[in-house]
Protein backbone atom coordinates (compact mmCIF):
# COMPACT_ATOMS: atom_id res chain seq x y z
CA UNK A 1 0.00 0.00 0.00
CA UNK A 2 1.30 3.40 -0.93
CA UNK A 3 1.76 5.81 1.97
CA UNK A 4 -0.25 8.45 0.17
CA UNK A 5 -3.35 6.27 0.35
CA UNK A 6 -3.43 6.85 4.13
CA UNK A 7 -4.27 10.51 3.60
CA UNK A 8 -7.37 11.55 5.56
CA UNK A 9 -8.61 14.32 3.29
CA UNK A 10 -8.23 12.21 0.13
CA UNK A 11 -5.42 14.22 -1.42
CA UNK A 12 -3.24 11.13 -1.68
CA UNK A 13 -5.88 9.16 -3.53
CA UNK A 14 -6.52 12.11 -5.80
CA UNK A 15 -2.86 12.37 -6.72
CA UNK A 16 -2.42 8.62 -7.12
CA UNK A 17 -5.43 8.55 -9.45
CA UNK A 18 -3.71 11.07 -11.68
CA UNK A 19 -0.24 9.51 -11.49
CA UNK A 20 1.12 7.34 -14.32
CA UNK A 21 -0.64 3.97 -14.31
CA UNK A 22 1.91 1.40 -13.35
CA UNK A 23 1.59 -1.94 -11.62
CA UNK A 24 4.88 -3.14 -10.27
CA UNK A 25 3.37 -5.75 -7.96
CA UNK A 26 4.90 -8.67 -9.92
CA UNK A 27 8.27 -6.97 -9.89
CA UNK A 28 8.02 -6.22 -6.19
CA UNK A 29 7.14 -9.83 -5.41
CA UNK A 30 9.97 -11.20 -7.53
CA UNK A 31 12.53 -8.87 -6.02
CA UNK A 32 11.41 -9.75 -2.52
CA UNK A 33 11.72 -13.46 -3.29
CA UNK A 34 15.21 -13.00 -4.73
CA UNK A 35 16.30 -11.04 -1.68
CA UNK A 36 14.91 -13.74 0.61
CA UNK A 37 16.87 -16.40 -1.25
CA UNK A 38 20.06 -14.38 -1.06
CA UNK A 39 19.64 -13.54 2.62
CA UNK A 40 19.77 -17.22 3.47
CA UNK A 41 23.45 -17.23 2.45
CA UNK A 42 24.58 -13.63 2.30
CA UNK A 43 24.80 -11.37 5.32
CA UNK A 44 24.49 -7.64 4.71
CA UNK A 45 25.52 -6.37 1.24
CA UNK A 46 22.06 -4.81 0.84
CA UNK A 47 23.30 -2.09 -1.48
CA UNK A 48 25.19 -4.60 -3.60
CA UNK A 49 22.09 -6.75 -4.03
CA UNK A 50 19.87 -3.73 -4.81
CA UNK A 51 22.26 -2.41 -7.43
CA UNK A 52 22.66 -5.85 -9.01
CA UNK A 53 18.88 -6.11 -9.33
CA UNK A 54 18.67 -2.59 -10.77
CA UNK A 55 21.34 -3.48 -13.33
CA UNK A 56 19.53 -6.64 -14.40
CA UNK A 57 16.28 -4.67 -14.81
CA UNK A 58 18.08 -1.84 -16.64
CA UNK A 59 20.00 -4.14 -19.01
CA UNK A 60 23.38 -3.15 -17.62
CA UNK A 61 26.66 -4.79 -16.70
CA UNK A 62 28.19 -4.54 -13.26
CA UNK A 63 31.76 -4.30 -12.02
CA UNK A 64 32.13 -5.28 -8.38
CA UNK A 65 35.31 -4.14 -6.68
CA UNK A 66 36.54 -5.15 -3.27
CA UNK A 67 39.33 -6.85 -1.43
CA UNK A 68 39.37 -10.67 -1.51
CA UNK A 69 37.03 -12.58 0.75
CA UNK A 70 33.98 -10.35 1.02
CA UNK A 71 31.53 -12.53 -0.94
CA UNK A 72 31.69 -10.67 -4.25
CA UNK A 73 31.76 -13.83 -6.31
CA UNK A 74 29.34 -15.72 -4.08
CA UNK A 75 26.74 -12.94 -4.28
CA UNK A 76 27.01 -12.81 -8.06
CA UNK A 77 26.74 -16.60 -8.32
CA UNK A 78 23.74 -16.76 -6.02
CA UNK A 79 21.97 -13.96 -7.88
CA UNK A 80 22.59 -15.76 -11.16
CA UNK A 81 21.04 -18.89 -9.65
CA UNK A 82 17.85 -17.02 -8.75
CA UNK A 83 17.22 -16.36 -12.43
CA UNK A 84 16.55 -19.44 -14.49
CA UNK A 85 18.83 -18.63 -17.40
CA UNK A 86 22.18 -19.76 -18.74
CA UNK A 87 25.10 -19.04 -16.46
CA UNK A 88 28.81 -19.31 -17.09
CA UNK A 89 31.84 -18.30 -15.15
CA UNK A 90 35.19 -17.27 -16.57
CA UNK A 91 38.20 -16.99 -14.33
CA UNK A 92 40.43 -14.33 -15.88
CA UNK A 93 44.11 -15.19 -15.67
CA UNK A 94 47.23 -13.50 -17.08
CA UNK A 95 47.57 -16.08 -19.89
CA UNK A 96 43.92 -16.02 -20.98
CA UNK A 97 43.45 -15.35 -24.71
CA UNK A 98 40.48 -13.64 -26.43
CA UNK A 99 39.60 -16.92 -28.16
CA UNK A 100 39.31 -18.56 -24.73
CA UNK A 101 36.49 -16.14 -23.97
CA UNK A 102 34.74 -15.61 -27.29
CA UNK A 103 35.31 -18.94 -29.04
CA UNK A 104 37.37 -20.14 -31.96
CA UNK A 105 37.13 -21.89 -35.33
CA UNK A 106 37.87 -25.62 -35.23
CA UNK A 107 38.60 -27.73 -38.30
CA UNK A 108 35.99 -30.41 -38.85
CA UNK A 109 37.63 -33.31 -40.73
CA UNK A 110 34.33 -34.89 -41.80
CA UNK A 111 33.16 -31.89 -43.81
CA UNK A 112 36.67 -30.44 -44.32
CA UNK A 113 35.40 -27.07 -43.05
CA UNK A 114 36.03 -24.80 -40.09
CA UNK A 115 33.26 -24.63 -37.54
CA UNK A 116 32.88 -21.94 -34.89
CA UNK A 117 33.01 -23.29 -31.36
CA UNK A 118 31.32 -20.87 -28.96
CA UNK A 119 33.28 -19.69 -25.95
CA UNK A 120 31.96 -19.29 -22.41
CA UNK A 121 30.75 -15.77 -23.15
CA UNK A 122 27.76 -17.36 -24.90
CA UNK A 123 25.44 -17.39 -21.92
CA UNK A 124 22.86 -15.15 -20.27
CA UNK A 125 24.60 -14.26 -17.05
CA UNK A 126 28.37 -14.31 -17.34
CA UNK A 127 30.43 -14.03 -14.20
CA UNK A 128 33.95 -12.85 -14.96
CA UNK A 129 35.96 -13.40 -11.86
CA UNK A 130 38.96 -11.16 -11.25
CA UNK A 131 38.62 -9.39 -14.58
CA UNK A 132 41.73 -7.28 -13.99
CA UNK A 133 44.00 -10.31 -13.83
CA UNK A 134 43.90 -10.62 -17.65
CA UNK A 135 45.95 -8.26 -19.82
CA UNK A 136 44.42 -5.53 -21.99
CA UNK A 137 44.26 -7.76 -25.09
CA UNK A 138 41.82 -10.17 -23.47
CA UNK A 139 39.87 -7.43 -21.76
CA UNK A 140 39.45 -5.65 -25.10
CA UNK A 141 37.77 -8.75 -26.53
CA UNK A 142 34.74 -7.86 -24.38
CA UNK A 143 34.17 -4.45 -26.01
CA UNK A 144 31.79 -5.57 -28.72
CA UNK A 145 29.89 -8.16 -26.75
CA UNK A 146 29.24 -5.85 -23.81
CA UNK A 147 27.98 -2.98 -25.93
CA UNK A 148 26.29 -4.69 -28.86
CA UNK A 149 25.56 -8.09 -27.32
CA UNK A 150 27.18 -9.86 -30.24
CA UNK A 151 30.60 -10.96 -31.36
CA UNK A 152 32.10 -10.94 -34.83
CA UNK A 153 34.31 -13.87 -35.79
CA UNK A 154 35.72 -14.42 -39.28
CA UNK A 155 33.30 -11.79 -40.55
CA UNK A 156 30.26 -13.55 -39.11
CA UNK A 157 28.17 -11.97 -36.35
CA UNK A 158 26.98 -14.16 -33.49
CA UNK A 159 24.27 -12.64 -31.28
CA UNK A 160 23.97 -13.32 -27.57
CA UNK A 161 20.77 -14.57 -26.02
CA UNK A 162 18.56 -12.30 -23.95
CA UNK A 163 19.02 -11.29 -21.22
CA UNK A 164 22.79 -10.84 -21.39
CA UNK A 165 24.45 -9.50 -18.28
CA UNK A 166 28.14 -9.43 -17.40
CA UNK A 167 28.94 -9.43 -13.70
CA UNK A 168 32.65 -8.88 -13.20
CA UNK A 169 34.63 -8.82 -10.00
CA UNK A 170 38.00 -7.26 -9.46
CA UNK A 171 40.44 -6.56 -6.71
CA UNK A 172 41.53 -2.97 -6.20
CA UNK A 173 44.08 -2.00 -8.84
CA UNK A 174 46.81 -1.48 -6.28
CA UNK A 175 46.87 -5.25 -5.71
CA UNK A 176 49.75 -7.36 -7.00
CA UNK A 177 49.48 -8.82 -10.51
CA UNK A 178 46.53 -6.81 -11.76
CA UNK A 179 46.03 -4.71 -14.90
CA UNK A 180 44.02 -1.50 -15.01
CA UNK A 181 40.90 -1.90 -17.18
CA UNK A 182 40.84 0.33 -20.29
CA UNK A 183 38.55 3.37 -20.07
CA UNK A 184 36.53 2.13 -23.04
CA UNK A 185 35.72 -1.07 -21.20
CA UNK A 186 35.00 0.62 -17.88
CA UNK A 187 32.50 2.83 -19.69
CA UNK A 188 30.59 -0.28 -20.73
CA UNK A 189 29.81 -1.18 -17.15
CA UNK A 190 26.63 0.45 -15.91
CA UNK A 191 27.77 0.35 -12.27
CA UNK A 192 30.96 0.00 -10.37
CA UNK A 193 30.01 -1.18 -6.92
CA UNK A 194 32.49 -0.87 -4.11
CA UNK A 195 32.11 -3.62 -1.53
CA UNK A 196 33.37 -2.87 1.93
CA UNK A 197 34.23 -5.16 4.82
CA UNK A 198 31.22 -6.27 6.89
CA UNK A 199 30.55 -4.65 10.25
CA UNK A 200 31.29 -6.49 13.49
CA UNK A 201 27.66 -7.61 13.85
CA UNK A 202 27.59 -8.81 10.26
CA UNK A 203 30.86 -10.67 10.73
CA UNK A 204 29.42 -12.48 13.76
CA UNK A 205 26.30 -13.35 11.76
CA UNK A 206 28.48 -14.71 8.93
CA UNK A 207 30.31 -16.94 11.39
CA UNK A 208 27.02 -18.13 12.84
CA UNK A 209 25.64 -19.08 9.42
CA UNK A 210 28.80 -20.81 8.28
CA UNK A 211 29.41 -22.69 11.52
CA UNK A 212 27.23 -25.59 10.42
CA UNK A 213 26.77 -24.79 6.78
CA UNK A 214 26.63 -27.42 4.05
CA UNK A 215 29.24 -27.57 1.29
CA UNK A 216 29.33 -24.56 -1.02
CA UNK A 217 28.10 -26.50 -4.05
CA UNK A 218 25.18 -27.94 -2.09
CA UNK A 219 24.48 -24.45 -0.80
CA UNK A 220 24.25 -23.11 -4.34
CA UNK A 221 21.99 -25.91 -5.49
CA UNK A 222 19.52 -25.11 -2.73
CA UNK A 223 18.87 -21.68 -4.24
CA UNK A 224 15.60 -21.70 -6.12
CA UNK A 225 15.14 -19.83 -9.40
CA UNK A 226 12.64 -17.02 -9.06
CA UNK A 227 12.54 -15.52 -12.54
CA UNK A 228 12.79 -16.90 -16.07
CA UNK A 229 14.37 -15.16 -19.04
CA UNK A 230 10.90 -14.28 -20.26
CA UNK A 231 10.02 -12.73 -16.89
CA UNK A 232 13.16 -10.61 -16.95
CA UNK A 233 12.38 -9.31 -20.42
CA UNK A 234 8.80 -8.46 -19.39
CA UNK A 235 9.99 -6.60 -16.30
CA UNK A 236 12.50 -4.69 -18.41
CA UNK A 237 9.69 -3.67 -20.71
CA UNK A 238 7.72 -2.42 -17.73
CA UNK A 239 10.69 -0.45 -16.42
CA UNK A 240 10.99 1.26 -19.80
CA UNK A 241 7.55 2.76 -19.22
CA UNK A 242 8.54 4.63 -16.05
CA UNK A 243 7.90 8.36 -16.44
CA UNK A 244 10.84 10.79 -16.38
CA UNK A 245 10.02 14.46 -16.25
CA UNK A 246 11.98 16.89 -18.45
CA UNK A 247 13.36 18.60 -15.33
CA UNK A 248 14.83 15.31 -14.10
CA UNK A 249 16.34 14.64 -17.52
CA UNK A 250 18.02 18.04 -17.37
CA UNK A 251 19.24 17.26 -13.86
CA UNK A 252 20.86 14.01 -15.07
CA UNK A 253 22.51 15.84 -17.95
CA UNK A 254 23.79 18.59 -15.64
CA UNK A 255 25.42 16.12 -13.29
CA UNK A 256 27.19 14.31 -16.11
CA UNK A 257 28.23 17.42 -18.03
CA UNK A 258 29.74 18.93 -14.90
CA UNK A 259 32.18 16.02 -14.64
CA UNK A 260 33.64 17.18 -17.96
CA UNK A 261 34.34 20.72 -16.72
CA UNK A 262 35.45 19.96 -13.18
CA UNK A 263 38.99 21.10 -12.48
CA UNK A 264 39.71 18.07 -10.29
CA UNK A 265 38.89 15.66 -13.11
CA UNK A 266 41.17 14.81 -15.99
CA UNK A 267 38.47 12.82 -17.81
CA UNK A 268 34.73 13.33 -17.50
CA UNK A 269 31.84 10.95 -18.04
CA UNK A 270 30.49 10.15 -21.51
CA UNK A 271 26.90 10.41 -22.79
CA UNK A 272 26.75 6.66 -22.16
CA UNK A 273 26.93 7.58 -18.48
CA UNK A 274 23.86 9.84 -18.87
CA UNK A 275 21.97 6.99 -20.50
CA UNK A 276 23.05 4.57 -17.78
CA UNK A 277 21.95 7.01 -15.10
CA UNK A 278 18.59 7.45 -16.78
CA UNK A 279 17.79 3.76 -17.31
CA UNK A 280 19.04 2.73 -13.89
CA UNK A 281 17.04 5.51 -12.20
CA UNK A 282 13.93 4.19 -13.95
CA UNK A 283 14.65 0.69 -12.67
CA UNK A 284 15.23 1.97 -9.14
CA UNK A 285 11.96 3.90 -9.22
CA UNK A 286 10.18 0.70 -10.29
CA UNK A 287 11.87 -1.23 -7.49
CA UNK A 288 10.45 1.39 -5.11
CA UNK A 289 7.00 0.93 -6.61
CA UNK A 290 6.96 4.35 -8.23
CA UNK A 291 5.96 5.12 -11.79
CA UNK A 292 8.23 8.13 -12.09
CA UNK A 293 11.84 9.08 -11.36
CA UNK A 294 12.75 11.61 -8.68
CA UNK A 295 16.07 13.46 -8.23
CA UNK A 296 16.55 11.27 -5.16
CA UNK A 297 16.87 8.20 -7.40
CA UNK A 298 19.39 9.99 -9.59
CA UNK A 299 21.48 11.16 -6.64
CA UNK A 300 21.52 7.69 -5.12
CA UNK A 301 22.79 6.05 -8.30
CA UNK A 302 25.17 8.77 -9.49
CA UNK A 303 28.27 7.55 -7.59
CA UNK A 304 27.91 3.95 -8.85
CA UNK A 305 27.35 5.15 -12.42
CA UNK A 306 30.06 7.81 -12.54
CA UNK A 307 32.92 6.69 -10.30
CA UNK A 308 34.58 4.40 -12.86
CA UNK A 309 33.98 6.77 -15.77
CA UNK A 310 35.94 9.72 -14.44
CA UNK A 311 39.67 10.15 -13.92
CA UNK A 312 41.16 12.41 -11.30
CA UNK A 313 43.95 14.80 -12.17
CA UNK A 314 47.36 13.63 -10.91
CA UNK A 315 47.42 16.48 -8.36
CA UNK A 316 44.11 15.38 -6.83
CA UNK A 317 45.23 11.75 -6.78
CA UNK A 318 48.36 12.77 -4.91
CA UNK A 319 46.21 14.67 -2.44
CA UNK A 320 44.36 11.43 -1.74
CA UNK A 321 41.02 12.49 -3.22
CA UNK A 322 38.70 9.87 -4.72
CA UNK A 323 36.23 10.10 -7.60
CA UNK A 324 33.44 9.69 -5.04
CA UNK A 325 34.56 12.89 -3.29
CA UNK A 326 34.30 14.87 -6.52
CA UNK A 327 30.97 13.31 -7.49
CA UNK A 328 29.59 14.13 -4.06
CA UNK A 329 30.76 17.73 -4.46
CA UNK A 330 29.08 17.98 -7.85
CA UNK A 331 25.82 16.60 -6.44
CA UNK A 332 25.89 19.07 -3.55
CA UNK A 333 26.52 22.02 -5.84
CA UNK A 334 23.84 21.19 -8.39
CA UNK A 335 20.38 22.47 -7.68
CA UNK A 336 17.77 19.77 -7.35
CA UNK A 337 14.90 20.55 -9.72
CA UNK A 338 11.77 21.38 -7.80
CA UNK B 1 115.81 -34.12 -56.45
CA UNK B 2 115.07 -31.46 -59.12
CA UNK B 3 112.45 -32.18 -61.66
CA UNK B 4 113.46 -32.63 -65.27
CA UNK B 5 111.40 -32.01 -68.31
CA UNK B 6 111.19 -35.24 -70.10
CA UNK B 7 110.24 -34.93 -73.71
CA UNK B 8 108.86 -37.84 -75.59
CA UNK B 9 111.32 -39.62 -77.74
CA UNK B 10 110.61 -38.97 -81.38
CA UNK B 11 112.32 -38.98 -84.69
CA UNK B 12 113.25 -35.24 -84.27
CA UNK B 13 115.43 -34.30 -87.30
CA UNK B 14 112.75 -32.39 -89.31
CA UNK B 15 111.63 -30.52 -86.13
CA UNK B 16 115.10 -29.19 -85.43
CA UNK B 17 115.01 -27.22 -88.73
CA UNK B 18 111.42 -26.16 -88.41
CA UNK B 19 111.92 -23.64 -85.55
CA UNK B 20 114.85 -21.66 -87.10
CA UNK B 21 112.84 -21.43 -90.32
CA UNK B 22 109.87 -20.06 -88.48
CA UNK B 23 111.96 -17.34 -86.78
CA UNK B 24 113.53 -16.38 -90.07
CA UNK B 25 110.21 -15.91 -91.80
CA UNK B 26 108.86 -13.81 -88.94
CA UNK B 27 111.93 -11.60 -89.09
CA UNK B 28 111.43 -11.00 -92.81
CA UNK B 29 107.82 -9.92 -92.36
CA UNK B 30 108.75 -7.41 -89.63
CA UNK B 31 111.32 -5.76 -91.86
CA UNK B 32 108.69 -5.37 -94.57
CA UNK B 33 106.15 -3.59 -92.20
CA UNK B 34 108.65 -1.09 -90.93
CA UNK B 35 108.85 0.70 -94.28
CA UNK B 36 107.45 4.29 -93.87
CA UNK B 37 104.41 5.46 -95.88
CA UNK B 38 104.94 7.95 -98.64
CA UNK B 39 101.19 9.11 -99.02
CA UNK B 40 100.63 12.95 -99.67
CA UNK B 41 99.29 15.17 -96.77
CA UNK B 42 95.49 15.88 -96.53
CA UNK B 43 94.24 19.34 -97.79
CA UNK B 44 90.78 20.99 -97.23
CA UNK B 45 88.37 20.38 -100.00
CA UNK B 46 86.79 23.88 -99.92
CA UNK B 47 87.86 26.03 -102.67
CA UNK B 48 85.54 29.04 -101.82
CA UNK B 49 86.59 31.85 -99.29
CA UNK B 50 85.00 31.82 -95.77
CA UNK B 51 82.22 34.38 -94.93
CA UNK B 52 82.66 36.57 -91.80
CA UNK B 53 79.43 36.68 -89.65
CA UNK B 54 78.65 39.83 -87.61
CA UNK B 55 75.73 40.50 -85.11
CA UNK B 56 72.75 42.49 -86.27
CA UNK B 57 73.49 46.13 -85.32
CA UNK B 58 69.82 46.84 -84.54
CA UNK B 59 69.56 43.88 -82.16
CA UNK B 60 72.88 44.75 -80.57
CA UNK B 61 71.69 48.27 -79.89
CA UNK B 62 68.46 47.02 -78.35
CA UNK B 63 70.37 44.73 -76.02
CA UNK B 64 72.75 47.54 -75.03
CA UNK B 65 69.78 49.71 -74.12
CA UNK B 66 68.01 46.96 -72.10
CA UNK B 67 68.27 47.85 -68.36
CA UNK B 68 68.40 44.23 -67.44
CA UNK B 69 71.91 44.08 -68.86
CA UNK B 70 73.20 47.13 -67.01
CA UNK B 71 75.09 45.20 -64.39
CA UNK B 72 76.88 48.13 -62.86
CA UNK B 73 73.82 49.73 -61.23
CA UNK B 74 70.99 48.08 -59.09
CA UNK B 75 67.46 48.46 -60.28
CA UNK B 76 64.88 49.81 -57.83
CA UNK B 77 62.19 47.15 -57.21
CA UNK B 78 58.60 48.12 -57.95
CA UNK B 79 57.12 48.49 -54.43
CA UNK B 80 53.48 48.99 -53.53
CA UNK B 81 52.41 51.75 -51.13
CA UNK B 82 51.92 49.15 -48.34
CA UNK B 83 55.40 47.73 -48.84
CA UNK B 84 56.90 51.22 -48.86
CA UNK B 85 55.12 51.93 -45.57
CA UNK B 86 56.62 48.88 -43.85
CA UNK B 87 59.99 49.71 -45.34
CA UNK B 88 59.86 53.12 -43.65
CA UNK B 89 58.72 51.57 -40.38
CA UNK B 90 61.64 49.14 -40.57
CA UNK B 91 64.07 51.97 -41.21
CA UNK B 92 62.64 53.93 -38.29
CA UNK B 93 62.97 50.95 -35.92
CA UNK B 94 66.51 50.37 -37.09
CA UNK B 95 67.32 53.96 -36.24
CA UNK B 96 65.67 53.70 -32.83
CA UNK B 97 67.35 50.46 -31.81
CA UNK B 98 70.68 51.71 -32.97
CA UNK B 99 70.39 54.65 -30.57
CA UNK B 100 72.27 54.46 -27.29
CA UNK B 101 69.24 55.42 -25.17
CA UNK B 102 67.39 52.38 -26.44
CA UNK B 103 69.99 50.01 -25.05
CA UNK B 104 69.59 51.69 -21.67
CA UNK B 105 65.83 51.19 -21.89
CA UNK B 106 66.23 47.45 -22.55
CA UNK B 107 68.56 47.11 -19.62
CA UNK B 108 65.99 48.52 -17.19
CA UNK B 109 63.17 46.67 -18.87
CA UNK B 110 64.91 43.34 -18.23
CA UNK B 111 65.49 44.27 -14.60
CA UNK B 112 61.79 45.13 -14.20
CA UNK B 113 60.70 41.91 -15.93
CA UNK B 114 62.88 39.74 -13.67
CA UNK B 115 61.51 41.52 -10.60
CA UNK B 116 57.92 41.01 -11.81
CA UNK B 117 58.47 37.28 -12.39
CA UNK B 118 59.99 36.89 -8.92
CA UNK B 119 57.03 38.67 -7.26
CA UNK B 120 54.55 36.56 -9.25
CA UNK B 121 56.23 33.29 -8.24
CA UNK B 122 56.35 34.31 -4.57
CA UNK B 123 52.66 35.31 -4.57
CA UNK B 124 51.73 32.05 -6.30
CA UNK B 125 53.68 30.03 -3.75
CA UNK B 126 51.94 31.89 -0.94
CA UNK B 127 48.61 31.19 -2.72
CA UNK B 128 47.67 34.87 -2.70
CA UNK B 129 44.56 35.75 -4.73
CA UNK B 130 46.20 37.82 -7.47
CA UNK B 131 42.90 38.92 -9.02
CA UNK B 132 41.69 40.12 -5.63
CA UNK B 133 44.77 42.34 -5.26
CA UNK B 134 43.55 44.50 -8.12
CA UNK B 135 40.10 45.09 -6.70
CA UNK B 136 38.11 42.16 -8.16
CA UNK B 137 37.46 39.42 -5.66
CA UNK B 138 37.77 35.85 -6.92
CA UNK B 139 34.64 33.70 -7.00
CA UNK B 140 34.60 31.89 -3.64
CA UNK B 141 32.83 28.70 -4.78
CA UNK B 142 34.84 25.74 -6.02
CA UNK B 143 32.64 25.10 -9.03
CA UNK B 144 32.14 27.67 -11.74
CA UNK B 145 28.90 26.14 -12.96
CA UNK B 146 26.55 26.34 -10.00
CA UNK B 147 23.00 26.43 -11.19
CA UNK B 148 21.23 28.12 -8.32
CA UNK B 149 18.23 29.57 -10.03
CA UNK B 150 15.91 30.47 -7.20
CA UNK B 151 16.29 31.66 -3.68
CA UNK B 152 13.21 30.73 -1.71
CA UNK B 153 13.82 33.65 0.62
CA UNK B 154 13.35 36.14 -2.18
CA UNK B 155 10.20 34.75 -3.76
CA UNK B 156 6.86 36.50 -3.26
CA UNK B 157 4.88 33.29 -2.78
CA UNK B 158 1.45 34.84 -2.21
CA UNK B 159 1.53 36.77 -5.47
CA UNK B 160 2.96 33.91 -7.52
CA UNK B 161 0.53 31.30 -6.14
CA UNK B 162 -2.38 33.63 -6.88
CA UNK B 163 -1.07 34.16 -10.40
CA UNK B 164 -0.61 30.41 -11.02
CA UNK B 165 -4.11 29.63 -9.73
CA UNK B 166 -5.62 32.38 -11.86
CA UNK B 167 -3.88 30.92 -14.93
CA UNK B 168 -5.07 27.40 -14.10
CA UNK B 169 -1.45 26.25 -13.79
CA UNK B 170 -2.13 24.02 -10.79
CA UNK B 171 1.12 22.05 -10.98
CA UNK B 172 3.08 25.26 -10.64
CA UNK B 173 0.83 26.36 -7.79
CA UNK B 174 1.56 23.09 -5.93
CA UNK B 175 5.26 23.61 -6.53
CA UNK B 176 5.09 27.09 -5.06
CA UNK B 177 3.17 25.75 -2.06
CA UNK B 178 5.92 23.21 -1.50
CA UNK B 179 8.70 25.79 -1.81
CA UNK B 180 6.81 28.00 0.63
CA UNK B 181 6.65 25.05 3.02
CA UNK B 182 10.41 24.60 2.74
CA UNK B 183 10.92 28.29 3.46
CA UNK B 184 8.75 28.10 6.57
CA UNK B 185 10.63 25.02 7.79
CA UNK B 186 13.92 26.83 7.22
CA UNK B 187 12.75 30.02 8.92
CA UNK B 188 11.72 28.03 11.98
CA UNK B 189 14.98 26.14 12.07
CA UNK B 190 13.64 22.65 11.31
CA UNK B 191 15.73 22.26 8.18
CA UNK B 192 18.81 23.86 6.71
CA UNK B 193 18.03 24.98 3.16
CA UNK B 194 20.50 24.02 0.46
CA UNK B 195 19.60 23.76 -3.23
CA UNK B 196 21.56 20.51 -3.62
CA UNK B 197 19.53 18.62 -1.03
CA UNK B 198 16.71 16.32 -2.02
CA UNK B 199 13.23 16.41 -0.56
CA UNK B 200 13.90 13.21 1.38
CA UNK B 201 17.01 14.83 2.90
CA UNK B 202 14.77 17.50 4.39
CA UNK B 203 12.35 14.85 5.64
CA UNK B 204 15.11 13.04 7.54
CA UNK B 205 16.42 16.36 8.85
CA UNK B 206 13.23 17.04 10.85
CA UNK B 207 13.57 15.57 14.32
CA UNK B 208 9.97 16.00 15.48
CA UNK B 209 8.29 12.71 14.58
CA UNK B 210 4.77 14.04 13.95
CA UNK B 211 6.03 16.95 11.90
CA UNK B 212 8.31 14.63 9.93
CA UNK B 213 5.41 12.31 9.10
CA UNK B 214 3.27 15.22 8.03
CA UNK B 215 6.03 16.73 5.91
CA UNK B 216 6.79 13.34 4.33
CA UNK B 217 3.17 13.22 3.24
CA UNK B 218 3.12 16.64 1.52
CA UNK B 219 6.49 15.79 0.00
CA UNK B 220 4.93 12.66 -1.53
CA UNK B 221 2.05 14.74 -2.90
CA UNK B 222 4.44 17.28 -4.41
CA UNK B 223 6.60 14.57 -5.99
CA UNK B 224 3.62 12.83 -7.58
CA UNK B 225 2.38 16.12 -9.00
CA UNK B 226 5.71 17.67 -10.00
CA UNK B 227 7.88 14.69 -11.08
CA UNK B 228 5.04 12.29 -11.91
CA UNK B 229 3.63 14.61 -14.52
CA UNK B 230 0.08 14.43 -13.15
CA UNK B 231 -2.25 16.92 -14.82
CA UNK B 232 -4.27 18.42 -11.96
CA UNK B 233 -7.76 19.80 -12.40
CA UNK B 234 -9.16 22.38 -10.01
CA UNK B 235 -11.00 19.87 -7.81
CA UNK B 236 -7.87 17.77 -7.31
CA UNK B 237 -5.82 20.88 -6.77
CA UNK B 238 -8.08 22.05 -3.97
CA UNK B 239 -7.75 18.64 -2.28
CA UNK B 240 -3.96 18.73 -2.46
CA UNK B 241 -3.86 22.38 -1.40
CA UNK B 242 -5.88 21.46 1.68
CA UNK B 243 -3.12 19.01 2.68
CA UNK B 244 -0.53 21.78 2.46
CA UNK B 245 -2.72 24.06 4.59
CA UNK B 246 -3.09 21.28 7.16
CA UNK B 247 0.69 20.92 7.29
CA UNK B 248 1.07 24.67 7.76
CA UNK B 249 -1.26 24.48 10.79
CA UNK B 250 0.76 21.54 12.16
CA UNK B 251 3.95 23.53 11.69
CA UNK B 252 2.53 26.54 13.53
CA UNK B 253 1.34 24.29 16.36
CA UNK B 254 4.77 22.63 16.63
CA UNK B 255 6.56 25.97 16.68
Amino acid sequence: MNELEKDENGAGEAVLALAPKTDFSALQAAVQQIKDELRKRIVGQEQLVDLLLVAILADGHVLIEGVPGIAKTLTAKLLARTIDVGFSRIQFTPDLMPSDVLGTSVFHPGSATFQFKEGPIFSNIVLIDEINRAPAKTQASLFEVMEEQQITHDGVEYAMGEPFVVLATQNPIEQEGTYRLPEAQLDRFMFKILVEYPSLEEEVAILGIHHQRPAVQQELEEVQPVLTAQNVMELRQQVQGVHVDAKVLEYIAQLVVQTRAHKALYLGASPRASLALLTSAKALAALRNRGFVTPEDVQELAPAVLRHRVLLTPEKEMEGATPDDVIKQIIQKTEVPR
Amino acid sequence: MPRQLILPKTNSKPVRFLFPLLFFLLGCSCVGWAVPETAPPAVPGHAQPLKLRMPDPAKLKALQEDKAFHYQQDLKPDLSAWERFWQRVGRYLNNVTAARSFNVFWKYFLYAFALGVTVFVVLKLLQVDLVGLFGRKAVPVALAYDTYRENIHEIDFAALIEEAEAQGDYRRAIRLHYLQTLKRLTDQGFIHWKPGKTNRSYVTEIRDHALRQSFAHVTGLFEYVWYGGSALDEAHFQTVRASFLTFTHTLRATA
